[in-house]
């Protein structure tokens, strides 16, 4: 039997998986196969690379399908089994922002005149969180699509490990693609020094913020605020200070909020840059 | 009474002061060992948090000598050793022992020195001359180190000053330089997208510092780059192994050739071109060209 979801219809939610059987989704880039005996649980999974793929189909296999999948092709798949005394029927993925910052970077450099204010709209890969049983015990965490990693920071030797992600950098609602795999972040960012601001990259703190949904299924984080004072004089390295606004974005709509944050922090505040640092490296 | 006689030997003996200093030595030793144990690990414990194994070790072991120390000086004042005097005495039996033993009088001062610089830490991984290993303690005379094929070495704190260091952990993020040759004919343009598609395409290889493909000459069979891509240290080696490997099977999808050294043979200007004659193959029907030897020595 096969249940191929709508784009938008929510993954986020209980399945139920009976006893000796085998269950497949495909959520993004990423495929994963979950399957019940007993005494275990044993889940396979392959989060391909492909920011564009955007899957979201859930299946429960057939008998035949089950016989067919191999669970021992390391090339194809990571496999993981968690064994307990006995296993019940349900289980849930819950959606989860990525685990470390991530680094945007525009496909086209965008530049902010001074004393102006955009909004952009962004959005980040997001996890899920396997959880079995009631109440829920968490199984594993995996990305729906697996980021290049990369270095934020002024210089090779300060600096956070942080994943890239590449944005087209709409300025419009209407036209951000909305995928059941990505969560959606306004950024704000206002530009009040005396010089054109150019927006080589940002970095979203995602393990600090919180995950929402609208009525159409879209997922949305807060705001970030990012603004870069009159005091930031220093054009080489443009600095801003970085808000996390609270509550749910302006142009979401209603939401629920469906994650909370990784990690809380009592600051809402963090420093960050908006220019490449790539010259800094030399050969 | 053999009794009377081991009881009035014993009153003597209690009476005599030597023996009740050197009781008291007894004594004093053996708690203030026990003591600098106990206070050496507990400060270890109070500060753990805050420090680093490096500065735990250190601390611990000063703690340890100063107590132990002090209650060595106290016993020996109650065996009756004016220390005065022993101080003076340690004066001149130090450049005794000193001109004795000047290796490790050095040892101990770049030891020393190498506390105060600190170019590593315990826990580091350096590279010494030919070796390469983490730290696992840095002592009064020497550095030991566990090498990955997991082996003592032990290096003198001399050697150490005086050669140079190579900390691999010290900056979070490594370069990886992997040299490369194509073969002429290739499209250079061409080779360097699918290296740099390589490096995309690879998680760990970080996106920013962006990866290079550096020229680096025209080889004598091959044209030869640079490719270097930037990892977190702590992944350094599984991008080591897996980033030539994918270099080489994109290589192979895209056929753009590695190629092994060549050899032109050339006769000279003024002699004939060396003869070939294509031979059809004997028994097995294959197909190859072979110089005619007879040809060859008649040219």
């Amino acid at each position: 039997m096969t249940v191929s979801e709508s784009a938008l219809s929510p993954w986020w939610r209980d399945y139920s998986v009976p006893l000796g059987h085998m269950a497949h989704w495909a959520i993004g880039s990423l495929s994963f196969w979950a399957m019940r005996t007993e005494r275990e649980w044993r889940v396979a999974q392959h989060a391909g690379q492909d920011p564009l793929a955007d899957a979201n189909t859930y299946e429960s296999l057939t008998p035949d399908a089950e016989s067919a999948f191999n669970w021992d092709e390391p090339e194809q798949h990571t496999v993981q089994r968690f064994s307990m005394k006995e296993t019940s029927e349900r289980c849930a993925l819950h959606p989860q922002l990525a685990d470390r910052p991530v680094v945007i970077r525009p496909e086209h450099p965008i530049s902010i005149v001074s004393g102006e204010t955009i909004t952009l709209f962004v959005s980040t890969p997001l996890w899920i969180q396997y959880t079995v049983h009631a109440p829920a015990v968490k199984l594993l965490q995996m990305p729906t699509m697996r980021p290049s990693d990369t270095w934020f920071g002024t210089n090779t030797r300060q600096g956070e490990l942080c994943y890239a992600s590449r944005t087209t950098g709409r300025l419009q609602l209407s036209e951000v693609p909305v995928r059941p795999h990505r969560a959606i972040t306004p950024l704000r960012i206002r530009n009040r020094a005396s010089d054109t601001l150019l927006l080589e990259r940002v970095q979203v703190p995602t393990a600090y913020l919180a995950l929402y949904e609208n009525e159409a299924h879209a997922l949305w984080t807060q705001a970030l605020r990012l603004d870069r004072g009159p005091d930031n004089i220093s054009s080489s390295t443009p600095a801003a200070q970085v808000h996390i606004e609270p509550g749910t974005p302006d142009e979401a709509g209603s939401c629920t909020r469906i994650a909370e944050p990784r990690e809380t922090s009592k600051r809402n505040l963090f420093i960050s840059t908006f220019s490449a640092v790539g010259s800094l490296f030399g050969s | 009474m053999d009794i009377d006689a081991l009881w009035s030997t014993l009153n003597e003996l209690i009476g005599d002061p030597r023996i009740v200093g050197v009781f008291w030595a007894t004594v004093k030793v053996v708690v203030g060992l026990v003591l600098a144990r106990l206070a050496s690990s507990g400060l270890v414990r109070f500060i753990a948090d805050e420090s680093d194994a490096h500065q735990t070790m250190l601390i611990k072991r000063v703690a340890f000598y100063v107590i132990f120390g002090l209650f060595i000086a106290s016993a020996l004042s109650d065996l009756g050793m004016n220390l005065g005097i022993l101080l003076g005495a340690a004066g001149i039996l130090t450049v005794a022992i000193g001109f004795a033993s000047q290796t490790s009088a050095s040892n101990v001062i770049s030891g020393l020195f190498l506390l105060g610089e600190k170019p590593f830490a315990v826990g580091d991984v350096v590279k010494v001359g030919s070796t390469t290993g983490e730290v696992v303690s840095i002592d009064l005379l020497s550095v030991k180190l566990r090498t990955f094929d997991n082996l003592f070495v032990r290096i003198p704190n001399e050697t150490m000053i005086k050669s140079e260091i190579t900390n691999l952990r010290r900056f979070p993020i490594r370069r990886f330089d992997l040299q490369v040759g194509v073969a002429y004919k290739e499209d250079l343009e061409r080779v360097r997208k699918v290296l740099l598609k390589v490096a995309e395409n690879h998680p760990l290889c970080l996106e920013e510092p962006n990866p290079i493909v550096m020229f680096t000459g025209f080889g004598d069979s091959s044209i030869n780059f640079q490719f270097s891509v930037w990892a977190v240290s702590d992944s350094f080696l599984q991008v080591r192994t897996q980033v030539p490997m994918a270099v080489k099977a994109a290589f192979d999808e895209h056929d753009i050739e590695i190629p092994f050294p060549h050899r032109t043979l050339y006769t000279g200007s003024v002699t004939d071109p060396m003869p070939l004659r294509l031979s059809e193959g004997r028994g097995d029907g294959s197909r190859h060209a072979a110089p005619d030897p007879s040809a060859a020595d008649a040219s």
